[in-house]
């Protein structure tokens, strides 16, 4: 339950800085702090916990945007589960595979987002440079918010563990 | 069995909270096509708290920013600047007169003619935040419910329509621009009163789409709200025509607009304390009534 909310927390301040800095700077040309953390939980928290995160993590988006609600939860669990099945098939814990496998998920979120949310017109010139440059950002991102979810899940996760490892390996019952 | 639901669990809840978004999704955007949504305790706190982390965060930038524009900029013009400053002195004489001119027929009297215009109370804001998805358009302002700021009332700038709140917590709220391809707005143009539908498309334009083949609509036409919608008080001014692509073939024909609002350097703007008959009757019995001023729908302002 800490990783969980240690995740989130994550991602709130990512998206309260990205959102502080989104006005200064052209369209698309800050990362995208949800789609980032879905991955990295995607590679750091697999199972249940990491559903309930990569969920959570869309709604917080999904309050702090003008997208239709529910929206990014459902494209962060997408992601989450989309880095799970290519963590297996690609061995997305490697730089060199992360990075395009993230380029690509920021476009395939940008055509789910046309198809649900009637957004971006891919007709628009001005549509592709955007999406250019967001790709590339997140990719450019990518593998720092990687290493940082994984350092700060794993410590979060560190002592959970010991303490359950001494209730388990308490020894036998006094009699 | 236990064993199968274990092994099944996770792409069960997978599929749960997908289709449970799909929902939200499919039920949110019905109430988005009313022009606004309210939002409940969790999106309200995260709003709350996003609006001052993100006026702190944008300090630095822009104490970075009037540094460079006093200091670092200024550097190699120095002696040019001890020369202007003997024509300070001879200018602030002029300044003097200039000023009440300037009140007369500047941006203060833009705003003032709003004011009279609309007879709406408005509340200034500073816009705090942005959408950190570069496919929606909406920004975050740092007023909200304490305020009188609700869902549903409209945000404009001396120079137009900005867009519509679509949430608020106490001391923030979120507008929805009119850029994003979510809004729309029933319009008319000024000239020629012409009437149809500004359309955003997540671009820095806007589409006017106008139903009736013949209608006058030409470039440097400007377009204006017509109040039909029920969000928008009548007489807003939208932008200005750019391009119309007219096909004589089809009965909607679509203009190209430029925003009359500068998207690009939105830093304060104007919350009319005014929500629409639509609106109003999206929240009736929801206890979120605002105090309704008159609205006088006496024409677009500078017009």
């Amino acid at each position: 339950m800490r990783a969980i909310a240690t995740a989130w927390l994550l991602t709130a301040m990512g998206l309260w800085v990205v959102g502080a800095v989104a006005p200064w700077v052209p369209r698309g040309a800050v990362p995208d702090p949800a789609l980032l953390a879905a991955v990295a939980l995607g590679l750091h928290m697999p199972g249940l916990r990491g559903i309930v995160a990569a969920w959570g993590v869309g709604w917080q988006q999904d309050f702090l945007s003008g997208a239709p609600l529910g929206l990014f939860a459902l494209l962060q669990l997408l992601a989450w589960t989309a880095t799970r099945l290519g963590e297996r098939q690609l061995a997305l814990a490697r730089a060199v595979a992360l990075v395009p496998f993230t380029a690509a998920l920021t476009v395939a979120q940008a055509l789910l987002v046309m198809g649900v949310a009637g957004g971006p017109r891919f007709d628009d010139p001005r549509t592709l440079p955007v999406l250019v440059i967001h790709a590339f950002v997140n990719a450019l991102v990518v593998p720092f918010v990687s290493r940082v979810f994984g350092a700060a899940v794993g410590r979060v996760d560190a002592p959970e563990q010991s303490r359950s490892g001494l209730r388990f390996d308490a020894g036998a019952p006094l009699r | 069995m236990r064993e199968l639901f274990e092994r099944l669990r996770v792409p069960l809840l997978l599929v749960l909270l997908a289709t449970l978004s799909l929902v939200v999704v499919a039920s949110d955007r019905r109430v988005m096509t009313g022009g606004a949504q309210e939002r409940g305790f969790l999106p309200g706190v995260l709003i709350e708290i996003a609006a001052p982390v993100q006026k702190v965060l944008t300090l630095p930038a822009e104490l970075a920013r009037s540094g460079w524009g006093r200091y670092v900029a200024l550097q190699g013009v120095r002696s040019e600047n001890e020369r202007l400053l003997a024509r300070v002195a001879a200018l602030e004489e002029d300044n003097l007169q200039y000023r009440e001119a300037l009140v007369e027929s500047g941006r203060l009297q833009r705003i003032a003619e709003m004011r009279t215009d609309f007879e709406a109370p408005m509340r200034p804001a500073q816009v705090v935040g942005q959408d950190v998805s570069p496919w929606f358009r909406s920004v975050l302002l740092d007023r909200g419910g304490s305020d009188g700021v609700r869902s549903g009332m409209p945000v404009v700038t001396e120079t137009g329509v900005v867009g519509l709140v679509t949430a608020s917590s106490p001391h923030a709220g979120r507008t929805m621009l009119l850029l994003d391809a979510q809004s729309a707005v029933d319009a008319l143009v000024q000239r020629s009163r012409a009437r149809g539908i500004v359309r955003g498309d997540g671009t820095d334009r806007l589409s006017f789409e106008f139903f009736v083949r013949g209608d006058d609509v030409q470039v440097g036409d400007i377009v204006i709200t017509s109040g039909f919608g029920g969000v928008y008080p009548k007489g807003l001014r939208i932008g200005e025509i750019l391009e119309v692509q007219s096909d004589g073939e089809r009965l909607l024909q679509r203009a190209r607009v430029r925003p009359a609002v500068d998207f690009g350097r939105l830093e304060q703007v104007f919350v009319m304390l005014w929500r629409g008959p639509t609106l109003d009757l999206l929240y009736e019995g929801e206890g979120d009534k605002p105090a309704q001023a008159e609205v006088k729908p006496s024409g677009a302002p500078g017009s």
